[in-house]
């Protein structure tokens, strides 16, 4: 190992050029396949408050059509009735909360003061049990007072301190969008990349509130679940799907039905689909997307490695005779090659996934393509470093090698042994 | 007893337009701890006979058995293991490798063997630079000697694996006479004390003339 | 020369491969640009966008109406408060009528058997004058507006046409509609003018205006400033003035801002396309530089033959210039019919970006990202020969000569 070091050494040293574009075009395709994988990571990797994230699951969306012509179809979020047949009392769920979809966009004073705009989620109280907030002052709201809709809110620090002034924030009475509410906890800024935890106030709900309602059967709740540790996902699809019929029954009167559409969904679907109410998921373009980067961004660097370790091997065709001559095999020659160059695709993959990290870390626009204003942007370390980040990066480096190296590794085990020692 | 038989050994090497006959129904035979020099004009086909001999070739025709063995059949990494185990070969330009220090390089064949531990080695590599004289540059590298020290080192890894035969091609080329002789001193001592049968290629009908035998070579056939 | 041979077969086939996803990238990039680019046919420039939000009456802070008032006269109230405010040009009030907001709400207008489908948008006359909407058909903005307090109807043109219900629009112009179909509800379209998009990114949709009835509370507000005002405007908005009574302005932000929020995710991707492009780019310097750095030293001996033998610095660098620029020509050769059959067979439809932008093998921007990637390649490829080739012609004959 420390002769093939010192080669690597000797060879940088007296091919600079080629060395250096060796170790750059590694290091350069390797960051950029880390910072897509991270982008990736950070849609799907656990960490607080969505900690639950493995086990997480969202039934968010109805859609019913016309049994004759589907082309008369309405869908959005649930009704507190909708929610309580799909979602209520399935089994192996630990948890559940309801909550609204979607967050309003609303405008936040103290009584008779200047208001600043923030995002407001209803929740149930049971939605604190399911993320794992920081609270730095007071506490949530509880069951029975979400049950009674009490005018209570959970704000995040930076709306307090931008509402409310200093410390201490609880107690206190904010004014959202003409209600009146008292503070009753304040939690850490939430990350933005929280899809669904995320929020800059929270105030009441719970089924008994059908004030979002639009019908019977659609309106705004959406139910997260955290299923039992081992339970299977597909064992709660298939009982959400049974509970379909029971929609159905209540629709046919009026000539509908609901259409499954393969929910509830798990963080993989949550982070990479728009979750539109009338459409099943479909993941498979975006996979086929990421497959098609990862190849370009693999293949044309590994053509161009190829190219390089070819130049490299041309210079030391007599070395390699020499070898032969004192009874290397092919075989031995094959596995020099790669490893060799495995070692230098380490190198600068090393370099790549160090300054991948540092860039993700600090250019936190990598992530942020909302449609729409958010408070604390923090990118999340823990969800960017992790084994498997490190794992596929390892992983980049041995396919990059195996590609760039074979070829060129083949081409030097077939030399001739008297032509290799005769050559320039 | 012979240890090198080569038997009505053709090599023809072939381009579009010419046919050259290199090697003409050579036979050839050296006897265990035999010192023999291969003389003849450039282009005989001295090297040629050298590199067959030493497994790096393959002869069109005839028969080549080296320590009893025959070799028509075997494969490549056969040939390799074999000539990792019974033959050094000594080169005019030296062909060391430049990335290497002196003890890497002299470790080369002892890489390719397996079963041999790192200590173990290094133990052989001290062992076989101390006989030549040159432990103190162990660790220098082959762009750091001089052409004489190059192949004291080159002849140190021919004999690190204790081969039964050396191949030496015109290994006082690149020397001055002082620095050839000495060379030469080295060859003749192994040849004498381990019973190394060496076969070498020479230009120095002085230097053959030191030796055992001397096979005269002429348009890829045995003159004498 | 073998090797080299090998070589080359290398460069082109990664030159190709480099070709090919260029251009798709610079086909997105280009045909994104272009319909940024388009005219709009109405300026958001100093214009500010609002909600307007009612108290509700649960709420403790509503305030209850005698006879004489109501929600209406707040917001009559409301306006003529922005019309006092010294920084502010027009104010028009309406439904769905602020752009860079995604609301699907359509209605399709028919004309004996054909139908036109559009975004409604519910207008006052003031928003047509507060938006500069121009009209397709000659007609001046405040034309325009006159046709709305008629209570007329004026539709877009789409630049597209999708399903059967997106037809011509002079086929609906100075006709009789009937409104949803519904021949009970006769309107009448009026004029032919440049629809608010919901995005810069969007082609021209349908859209249609309608006069918002005075007696409709309108729910979105758009408000033209005096030019270079913005702070001033911004400061003089406190929450006192954004109120009448029950009636209030939420979310008072400028369209550019607005703008921005809608179009993050076009910006993104334009981004990463972008890195991706640079990325490829690099990767073919990279390659020229490293191939061409070993290659000339490879034939520095030849270099200095030919240099003793009265070839100048120029024919040197000549002749490396053009072996590059052939393979580039090659790989180009290679790459353009695979282009082109993936336009044909529609392989491209499957940008989302080019929403509705059908690419096809008449589309220019296939045509402008070719020239484009061969000639962001020509350049780099130059770039990386640059340094090798000038080594190469600073070869000191006498010196390799004698070294050989």
């Amino acid at each position: 190992m420390k002769t093939k070091l010192k080669q690597i050494y000797y060879d940088m040293r007296h091919q600079p050029v080629i060395a250096w574009v060796t170790f750059f075009a590694t290091a350069m395709s390797v960051f950029l396949i880390m910072v897509i994988i991270m982008m990736q990571n950070v849609k799907s990797a656990p960490f607080a408050p969505e900690s639950c994230r493995d086990r997480l699951l969202l039934g968010v969306n109805l859609h019913v059509e016309d049994i004759e012509d589907q082309d008369i179809n309405s869908s959005s979020s649930l009704s507190s009735v909708a929610a309580r047949v799909l979602y209520d009392d399935i089994d192996g769920v630990e948890k559940i909360s309801y909550y609204h979809k979607w967050m309003d966009d609303s405008e936040v004073s103290v009584p008779g003061g200047e208001s600043c705009m923030a995002q407001l989620r209803k929740a149930d109280a049971a939605f604190f049990n399911i993320f794992d907030y920081t609270l730095i002052e007071g506490r949530y709201y509880t069951t029975e007072e979400a049950d009674a809709l009490m005018p209570l809110a959970v704000i995040t620090e930076t709306v307090a301190r931008n509402v409310l002034g200093d410390a201490p924030w609880t107690g206190r009475d904010i004014v959202i969008d003409d209600r009146q509410y008292t503070v009753v906890g304040v939690v850490r800024d939430i990350s933005s990349l929280a899809m669904t935890a995320y929020a800059d106030l929270f105030v009441p709900t719970a089924l008994s509130d059908t004030e979002g309602d639009r019908d019977n059967l659609l309106g705004q709740f959406g139910a997260v679940m955290v299923v039992k540790e081992g339970v299977d996902f597909s064992h709660i699809r298939q009982q959400v799907k049974a509970r379909y019929s029971t929609l159905d029954a209540m629709l046919a009167q009026s000539g509908m039905r609901a259409v499954y559409h393969e929910g509830p969904y798990e963080q993989e679907v949550i982070s990479n689909d728009d979750l539109y109410s009338n459409v099943t998921p479909d993941l498979t373009s975006a996979k086929r997307m990421h497959l098609i980067i990862y190849a370009i961004l693999l293949l044309v660097p590994a053509v161009n490695l190829s190219s390089m370790l070819h130049s490299r091997l041309s210079r030391r065709i007599r070395e390699i005779g020499i070898r032969r001559a004192f009874g290397c095999t092919r075989k031995r020659i094959i596995a020099d090659v790669i490893i060799e160059n495995f070692i230098v695709t380490l190198l600068g993959g090393a370099v790549g996934v160090v300054t991948g990290v540092i860039f993700a870390a600090t250019y936190s626009g990598l992530y942020n393509d909302y449609e729409n204003f958010r408070y604390g942007d923090t990118p999340v370390m823990g969800a960017l470093l992790n084994w498997q980040t490190v794992g596929v990066a390892l992983l980049v480096c041995f396919i990059l090698n195996i590609f760039s190296a074979a070829l060129p590794a083949w081409y030097a085990s077939s030399l001739k042994p008297v032509e290799a020692l005769n050559s320039k | 007893m012979s240890i090198i038989k080569l038997s009505e050994i053709n090599k023809v090497y072939q381009t579009k337009e010419i046919e050259t006959i290199a090697l003409d129904h050579v036979n050839i035979d050296v006897k265990r701890g035999e010192f023999v020099s291969i003389m003849g004009p450039s282009g005989c086909g001295k090297s040629t006979l050298l590199n067959i001999i030493g497994l790096l070739d393959r002869p069109n025709g005839g028969k080549v058995t080296l320590l009893d063995h025959t070799f028509d059949k075997s494969s490549d990494t056969e040939l390799s293991q074999f000539r990792n185990a019974n033959i050094g070969f000594v080169f005019q330009s030296f062909h060391l490798i430049p990335a290497l220090d002196v003890a890497a390089n002299v470790e080369l064949p002892l890489v390719y063997r397996t079963g041999l531990s790192a200590r173990k080695r290094r133990e052989k590599v001290e062992e076989v630079l101390q006989r030549l004289n040159m432990t103190h540059r162990m660790h220098h590298m082959p762009s750091e000697l001089s052409g004489g020290q190059c192949q004291r080192v080159a002849i140190a890894r021919a004999i690190v694996g204790s081969p039964s035969i050396i191949l030496a091609d015109e290994p006082t080329g690149n020397l001055d006479s002082r620095m050839g002789a000495e060379v030469m001193n080295i060859l003749h001592t192994l040849n004498k004390e381990n019973g190394t049968t060496i076969v070498m290629v020479t230009h120095n009908e002085s230097q053959a003339r030191d030796t055992d035998r001397i096979i005269r070579f002429f348009d890829g056939r045995v003159i004498s | 020369m073998r090797n080299e041979w090998r070589g080359n077969i290398w460069m082109i086939i990664e030159l190709t491969i480099v070709s090919i996803i260029l251009w798709f990238l610079f086909t997105t990039i280009c045909t994104i640009v272009n319909v940024r680019m388009q005219h709009a046919g109405y300026d958001v420039n100093d214009l500010y966008g609002a909600e307007i939000k009612v108290v509700d009456e649960d709420s403790p802070y509503y305030r209850h109406y005698d006879s004489l008032h109501s929600p209406l006269t707040d917001r009559d109230l409301l306006m003529a408060k922005l019309n006092d405010n010294p920084y502010v040009e027009t104010v028009g009030a309406g439904s769905n009528i602020l752009t860079y907001s995604y609301n699907m709400y359509g209605m399709y207008l028919c004309h004996d058997t054909v139908c036109y489908q559009g975004n409604l948008r519910s207008v006052t006359p003031d928003v047509i004058m507060a938006y500069k909407i121009e009209s397709q058909d000659g007609k001046t903005s405040s034309q325009l507006a006159d046709i709305i307090s008629k209570g007329e109807l004026i539709i877009s043109r789409p630049d597209f046409m999708l399903g059967n219900r997106y037809y011509d629009s002079s086929l609906f112009k100075d006709k009789d509609v009937y409104w949803g179909g519904d021949s009970a509800i006769v309107r009448h379209v009026g004029a032919v003018a440049y629809g608010l998009r919901r995005s810069d990114y969007e082609p021209q949709w349908g859209v249609i205006y309608a006069p918002l009835p005075d007696e409709a509370m309108p729910d979105q507000m758009v408000i033209r400033i005096v030019h270079g005002k913005d702070r001033e405007f911004v400061e003089s908005m406190t929450t006192a003035e954004k109120r009448a009574g029950n009636v209030y302005l939420s979310n008072l932000q400028s369209m550019e801002s607005r703008r921005e929020i809608a179009h993050s995710q076009y910006n993104t991707l334009i981004r990463d396309y972008l890195v991706c492009a640079f990325f490829l780019m690099i990767m073919i310097f990279l390659g020229f530089l490293g191939t061409f750095w070993f290659r000339t030293q490879q034939r520095v001996d030849e270099i200095a033959i030919r240099k003793v033998n009265g070839a100048t610095r120029r024919d040197i660098m000549r002749r490396l210039v053009s072996e590059s620029l052939m393979l580039l020509a090659v790989s180009t050769l290679i790459a353009i019919p695979v282009e082109l059959l993936a336009v044909h067979y529609g392989l491209l439809d499957d940008l989302n970006v080019t929403y509705y932008h059908v690419v096809t093998l008449t589309t220019p921007e296939i045509y402008q990202s070719m020239a484009m990637t061969v000639g962001f390649l020509a350049l780099l490829i130059l770039a990386g020969i640059w340094f090798p080739a000038s080594k190469a012609m600073n070869v000191c004959p006498a010196q390799v000569l004698k070294d050989q």
